[in-house]
C-alpha cells in the first residue's frame, strides 16, 4: 500500500475500509470528565487488585490543566492515580501537577548534558532541576533509566545516575528499563526512520552490572 | 521420588503406549445377552456387567498403586455392542488410519468384532433410535441447524454419591436394596418392576464385590512372583485393602482412593459413557486424608503419588469415538472432571490441605486429565487462590474457574435446597449437586447463526436456496430491525422444539434399552425410587441443549441491523446476494461487514444483541419439561460444534467466509475482541448469566509471559475476583503456545486479540514487527520447555 502523507487531511475514510487494520488515526479529543469516565469503566478491576489510573503521555506535563482536572476528579473519589513524565516542564507546572498525584514515575535519559541533548535534542538542566527537588520533597517516586545499548550505557553515565539520585535522596528507587523495539512497528506505521533500527536489547549480564553498579550508591534497584 | 515413580507411569501408561482396540468386553456381552435371553432388559445388563467382571483379564502394571482397569491393556478402549455396533461396525476400518485419535485393530480382531458386532445390527441402541428420529428432525440434522445427543453411546456428565459409598460401602448399600425389597405389601401391582430394577442394582454390587476380589488375588499372585521384596510389599497391602473396600467402609485415604478408583472403572465398564466426574474430591476426601497425615501413616510425598497416579489412570482410560467426532474432539478427550474449593454445605470456604495437594499433584502428573474446576466464592482463601492461579501459569489448560455466587443461586432454582445448592462440583461447564442429578448436557446443540441466516430469506438457507426453516417473511420487507429480531427467534424456537421432539424419544429408548442397573445404585434417589437413572430415578433431572455462535450471530445480526437498517448502506437484497456468493465480488460489502461493531467490546450495539439472544433461547428451552421428570436447561457452549456448525453453514453478514469455525461457548469471535480483555468481561458480563441454568463458558487467553512474577500471579487472582463480581458464571484461561504465536504470525487477523508481555509493557502480538515477535516466541518457547 502507498500514501502520500503530504496530501492527507486526517478524512478517516481509509481507516474505515482497511480489511486488515493496518492504518489506524491515534489519539482522539476528549474531556477531562470524558476520559475519567472511561477510566472508570475498568474500576472493578483496578479496585480490586489495589491499582488505580496512570496517565502516561505523550507528555502530560505539557497538558498540565487538563492533567489537573482529571487528577482532581480522581482524588475526589478516593482512586489512587500516578502519572509518567520526563519532567521536562517549568518547575510551578511540574509542582503543580504532581502535587495532585500519589505516585511518580520519572525517567531520566542521560546525565551529562552534551549526551541528553544529543539523543534527545534537548538538555537536561531543567530535568535535572525538577529531579532533584522531587527526590528531596518525600514524595513517592520511582526513577527511571532506559538503558539503551551504545547511547547511554557507559559508565560514567550510570556513576553519575547512582551519585545524583543517592545524593537527593539516599536508597532512592531506580528502575532499569531494558531497551526493546515495539517502538519500531509504530514508526514504520507512521512512515519515519526509526533512528535506533538495529538496535539489541542489552544482555541479561549487562543489566545485571549495570544494576550492581547503581547498588553501589545504596540505591533500591530493581530491572 | 515421588515425580520419578509418576514420570515412568506417564510413560507406561499413556506416552509409549498406542490406543488398540480389543473385542473381549464385546464378545462377553454377546454372549450374556444370548444366555440370558429370556430375562428382562435390567437384569440383562447386570448378568452381562457381571459376567465382564468375572471374566474379563485383569493386569496390574509395574509401579502401580491402585488397582482397576477397564480393559486388558491402558489405553484401550472398551466396545459396547449392545449400544453402538452399527456405527462402530461403518467405522472399523477407519479406527487406525484416522488422523487424530487412531485406535489399532489387528485383522484379526477386525473380524472377530465385524462377526460379533454383525449380531447387534438391529438390537444395539444406535439401531433403534435411528428408526426412532422424525424426519423433520432428521432433515434439521442434516442441515446442521442441530445436533441431537445420545444416539448410539451411554450419556454421563454425571457424579455419583462418592460419600455414601466411602461411608457405607458396597455391602452397606446392597443392604440399603435388600431393605427396599422387603417393603413391597403383597399385592403391590407397581412394584414389579421396581422389584426388578433392585434385583438388577444388588447383581451389580455383588459383582463389582467379586471384581475387587479377583484383583486381590491377582496382586497377591503378582507378588509372590515379581522378585522385589519392596514390590511384593507393596502388592500385598494392596490385596489387603481390595478384600476391603469397595465392599466395606473405607478407613484410610489408600482405602478410600482405592474404593473410589474400582468402583469409576465399573462405571466406565458398564456403559461407557464420557464425562464420568470425580466431584468434590478434596471434600470427600478430606476426612480419610486428615487422619492419615495427623496420625503420621501419610508422608506428604506418598499422598502426592497416590494422586498423581490417580490423573494418569484417568488419562489411561480411553473411550472410542466415531471418526466424524474425533476430527473435533482430538487428543481422547473424556471430560472427567474434579472439583476443588468451594463452600460448605454451611457455607463455610472449604478449600483445605487437599486442595493444594490436588493443585500440586496434577503438576506433577502433567497429563490432560481431569481438569479441574476450581470453585471461587467470596470468603476464598487468598492462598488457596494464589495457587491456582500459579496451577493456571503451568499451561496445562485448568484449573477453570466456577462462580459460586452465580452458581448456587441456579441450583436453587433449579429445584435444590441451600444446602444441596452449595454442594455442587462441575462438568467442564455445567454443574450438578453431586449424586443426585442426571442433566444430560449434549441433548442436543442449536445452531445459532445459522437460524439468523434463515430469519434473513425467510426460512431458506441463503447459500444453497433450501427451505430448511418454518417461512418467518423476508427481511427485504420488514419494517424495522425488531421485525427481523422477532424471525430470528422464530426460527430458533422451532429448532429447539424439534430437538426436544427427537431427544425424548432417544431419552425414552435409553430407559427401555440401556438402563445402568450399577450406576443407578450409585445415585440418590434410585434405590428409594426403585428406577434406574434412565427411568427417572435421580432426584434432580435435567436435559441441555446447547446454544452454539452466540458471537458469531450477534455480529451477524449488529452488521445487517448496521448496513441494511439503521445506515441504509447496503440493501437486504444486496447483502443475501453477498452472502449467496459467500462475498465473490462483493469485497466492499464483506468490509463493511467486517467493520461492524463486534461483541466483546464493551459496545452496547452488539453486546445487547448477544443478551437478547441468550434471553429469547433460555425463555424457549426451559419451558419444556423432560422425560424423566424435571425440564429442558440452556447453556451456551459447543464444545466443538462451534467448528462443524461453521463447516456446515455458509458466509455471514459478521464477513465470515462459508467453512470457517463459528465463536467459541459465549467467547467473543476469535480476534473481534480489540479493546482488551476488560472490555471482553464487560461485554460478557452484558449477558445474564444466572438465568443460563447450565452455564456459561467463556475462555481467556493468555501468554506465559504475563506470569513471570508472584506478583502477576496474584494479580491474575484479583482479575477473576473482579470477574465473578461481574456475576460471571465460568473462565478459563488457555496458555497461549508457540504454536499460536507462529499462527498469530501469519494470520494476524484472525489473532487480533492476543496479548503479550515486552519487558514491562503489554502490547497486541500482531501490531509487533517480525523481530520482536520472534523473540516473545523464543521466550515462550523457553517456558514451554522449563
Amino acid at each position: 500500500m502507498a500514501a502520500d502523507r503530504e496530501k492527507c487531511d486526517f478524512c478517516g475514510k481509509c481507516v474505515e475500509i482497511c480489511p486488515s487494520y493496518a492504518r489506524t488515526i491515534f489519539g482522539e479529543d476528549l474531556s477531562a470528565r470524558e476520559l475519567f469516565e472511561r477510566a472508570r469503566k475498568d474500576e472493578l478491576f483496578w479496585r480490586r487488585s489495589g491499582g488505580g489510573v496512570t496517565l502516561s503521555g505523550g507528555e502530560i506535563l505539557s497538558q498540565p490543566e487538563f492533567a489537573i482536572e482529571f487528577l482532581e476528579l480522581c482524588r475526589d473519589r478516593n482512586i489512587n492515580t500516578s502519572i509518567e513524565t520526563c519532567l521536562f516542564a517549568l518547575p510551578n507546572i511540574a509542582e503543580a501537577v504532581m502535587s495532585r498525584t500519589d505516585f511518580i514515575q520519572f525517567d531520566i535519559k542521560a546525565m551529562s548534558p552534551e549526551l541528553h541533548l544529543r539523543l534527545t535534542g534537548a538538555g537536561n538542566a531543567l530535568i535535572l532541576k525538577n529531579a532533584a527537588s522531587l527526590l528531596r520533597s518525600g514524595r513517592d517516586v520511582l526513577v527511571r533509566y532506559p538503558l539503551v545499548p551504545g547511547c547511554n550505557d557507559d559508565e560514567t553515565e550510570l556513576h553519575a545516575l547512582g551519585k545524583f539520585c543517592s545524593e537527593h535522596r539516599p536508597g532512592a528507587r531506580v528502575e532499569l528499563l531494558r531497551y526493546h523495539s515495539m517502538g519500531e512497528a509504530r514508526y514504520e506505521a507512521l512512515g519515519r526512520e526509526y533512528a535506533a533500527a538495529g538496535t539489541k536489547p542489552p544482555e541479561e549480564s549487562v543489566m545485571g552490572r549495570a544494576a550492581e553498579l547503581l547498588r553501589e550508591y545504596g540505591l533500591d534497584v530493581v530491572c | 521420588m515421588c515425580t520419578d515413580r509418576i514420570a515412568r507411569m506417564r510413560e507406561r501408561m499413556i506416552t509409549n503406549r498406542p490406543a488398540e482396540l480389543l473385542p473381549e468386553r464385546a464378545l462377553i456381552v454377546t454372549e450374556a445377552y444370548e444366555r440370558f435371553a429370556g430375562e428382562p432388559l435390567v437384569m440383562k445388563r447386570a448378568y452381562a456387567l457381571r459376567k465382564i467382571l468375572e471374566e474379563m483379564t485383569l493386569f496390574i502394571d509395574d509401579e502401580e498403586l491402585f488397582a482397576g482397569h477397564c480393559s486388558p491393556r491402558p489405553r484401550s478402549p472398551i466396545v459396547c455392542p449392545e449400544l453402538g455396533a452399527n456405527w462402530i461396525l461403518a467405522d472399523l476400518d477407519k479406527f487406525a488410519a484416522r488422523p487424530a485419535d487412531a485406535v489399532g485393530v489387528t485383522e484379526e480382531n477386525k473380524q472377530i468384532l465385524r462377526e460379533c458386532l454383525g449380531k447387534w445390527r438391529e438390537t444395539s441402541l444406535d439401531g433403534i433410535v435411528t428408526k426412532l428420529i422424525p424426519e423433520d428432525a432428521k432433515q434439521a440434522i442434516r442441515d446442521a441447524m442441530i445436533t441431537v445427543g445420545g444416539q448410539g453411546t451411554a450419556q454421563g456428565n454425571i457424579a455419583i454419591n462418592y460419600r455414601k459409598l466411602l461411608a457405607k460401602g458396597l455391602r452397606g448399600i446392597i443392604e440399603e436394596i435388600d431393605a427396599k425389597l422387603n417393603s413391597f405389601s403383597p399385592g403391590e401391582i407397581g412394584g414389579t418392576e421396581k422389584r426388578v430394577f433392585l434385583k438388577a442394582a444388588r447383581t451389580a454390587c455383588e459383582a463389582v464385590v467379586g471384581f475387587a476380589r479377583r484383583y486381590a488375588d491377582c496382586a497377591e499372585e503378582l507378588a509372590r512372583t515379581c522378585g522385589s521384596d519392596e514390590r511384593a510389599r507393596e502388592l500385598t497391602e494392596m490385596a489387603a485393602i481390595l478384600r476391603r473396600v469397595p465392599e466395606y467402609p473405607a478407613e484410610t485415604f489408600r482405602e478410600a482412593l482405592q474404593s473410589v478408583w474400582l468402583v469409576y472403572t465399573v462405571l466406565h465398564i458398564e456403559s461407557d459413557p464420557h464425562a464420568i466426574l470425580l466431584g468434590r474430591f478434596d471434600q470427600y476426601m478430606y476426612p480419610y486424608y486428615k487422619r492419615d497425615a495427623d496420625s503420621g501413616r501419610l508422608s506428604r510425598d506418598m499422598a502426592l503419588t497416590l494422586l498423581a497416579s490417580i490423573w494418569i489412570k484417568c488419562t489411561s482410560i480411553i473411550k472410542l469415538m466415531d471418526s466424524v467426532t474425533t476430527r473435533t474432539f482430538a487428543g481422547f478427550p473424556l471430560f472427567q472432571n474434579i472439583t476443588l474449593g468451594g463452600q460448605s454445605p454451611r457455607g463455610e470456604d472449604a478449600s483445605n490441605e487437599l486442595t493444594n495437594l490436588l493443585l500440586e499433584a496434577a503438576v506433577i502428573a502433567r497429563v490432560p486429565q481431569p481438569s479441574i474446576g476450581f470453585r471461587y466464592h467470596n470468603k476464598v482463601d487468598s492462598e488457596t487462590l494464589y495457587n491456582v492461579c500459579a496451577t493456571i501459569k503451568e499451561g496445562l489448560g485448568y484449573p477453570a474457574i466456577m462462580n459460586d455466587s452465580c452458581i448456587v443461586p441456579k441450583h436453587i432454582l433449579r429445584g435444590a435446597t441451600l444446602e444441596e445448592a452449595r454442594d455442587y462440583c462441575t462438568n467442564c461447564v455445567e454443574t450438578d449437586v453431586e449424586g443426585m442429578t442426571d442433566s444430560r448436557p449434549h441433548s442436543g446443540y442449536v445452531n445459532f447463526p445459522k437460524c439468523f441466516l434463515l430469519a434473513m430469506n425467510d426460512g431458506a438457507d441463503p447459500s444453497t436456496g433450501d427451505q430448511a426453516g418454518p417461512k418467518t417473511g423476508k427481511a427485504a420487507d420488514f419494517a424495522g430491525f425488531d421485525d427481523l429480531a422477532r424471525a430470528f427467534e422464530k426460527q430458533m424456537s422451532y429448532f429447539i422444539g424439534l430437538i426436544v421432539k427427537a431427544y425424548d424419544l432417544i431419552d425414552n429408548a435409553h430407559a427401555l434399552y440401556a438402563p445402568e442397573p450399577f450406576m443407578s445404585s450409585m445415585l440418590d434417589d434410585c434405590i428409594e425410587r426403585g428406577l434406574s437413572r434412565q427411568a427417572g430415578g435421580v432426584r434432580y433431572n435435567f436435559s441441555g441443549i446447547f446454544g452454539v455462535g452466540l458471537a458469531s450471530a450477534a455480529d451477524s445480526m449488529a452488521a445487517v441491523r448496521m448496513l441494511c437498517f439503521d445506515r441504509r448502506l447496503v440493501s437486504v437484497e444486496t447483502m443475501l446476494a453477498a452472502l449467496a456468493s459467500n462475498f465473490d465480488g462483493y469485497e466492499e460489502v464483506r468490509l463493511l461487514c467486517e467493520r461492524a461493531p463486534k461483541f466483546g467490546n464493551d459496545d452496547d450495539y452488539a453486546d445487547l444483541l448477544a443478551r437478547d439472544i441468550s434471553h429469547a433461547y433460555c425463555k424457549e428451552v426451559t419451558q419444556y419439561p423432560c422425560m424423566r421428570g424435571g425440564f429442558y436447561i440452556p447453556e451456551l457452549h459447543s464444545v466443538s460444534t462451534h467448528v462443524y456448525f461453521g463447516e456446515m453453514s455458509g458466509a455471514t453478514p459478521d464477513g465470515r467466509l462459508g467453512g470457517v469455525a463459528f465463536s467459541d461457548g459465549a467467547s467473543p469471535v476469535g480476534g473481534a475482541d480489540r479493546q482488551g480483555p476488560t472490555a471482553a468481561l464487560r461485554s460478557m458480563s452484558k449477558i445474564d448469566h444466572q438465568e443460563v441454568l447450565q452455564g456459561v463458558l467463556f475462555n481467556q487467553k493468555f501468554s506465559p509471559s504475563l506470569l513471570e512474577t508472584p506478583s502477576s500471579v496474584a494479580l491474575l487472582g484479583d482479575y477473576i475476583r473482579s470477574w465473578c463480581d461481574l456475576g460471571g458464571h465460568h473462565i478459563q484461561f488457555n496458555v497461549i503456545s508457540t504454536q499460536t504465536l507462529r499462527d498469530a504470525q501469519k494470520t494476524p487477523a484472525a489473532h487480533r486479540d492476543l496479548i503479550v508481555r515486552v519487558a514491562g509493557y503489554s502490547a497486541y502480538f500482531a501490531e509487533l514487527n517480525e523481530n520482536t515477535q520472534n523473540e516473545i516466541i523464543a521466550r515462550t518457547e523457553f517456558a514451554e520447555i522449563a
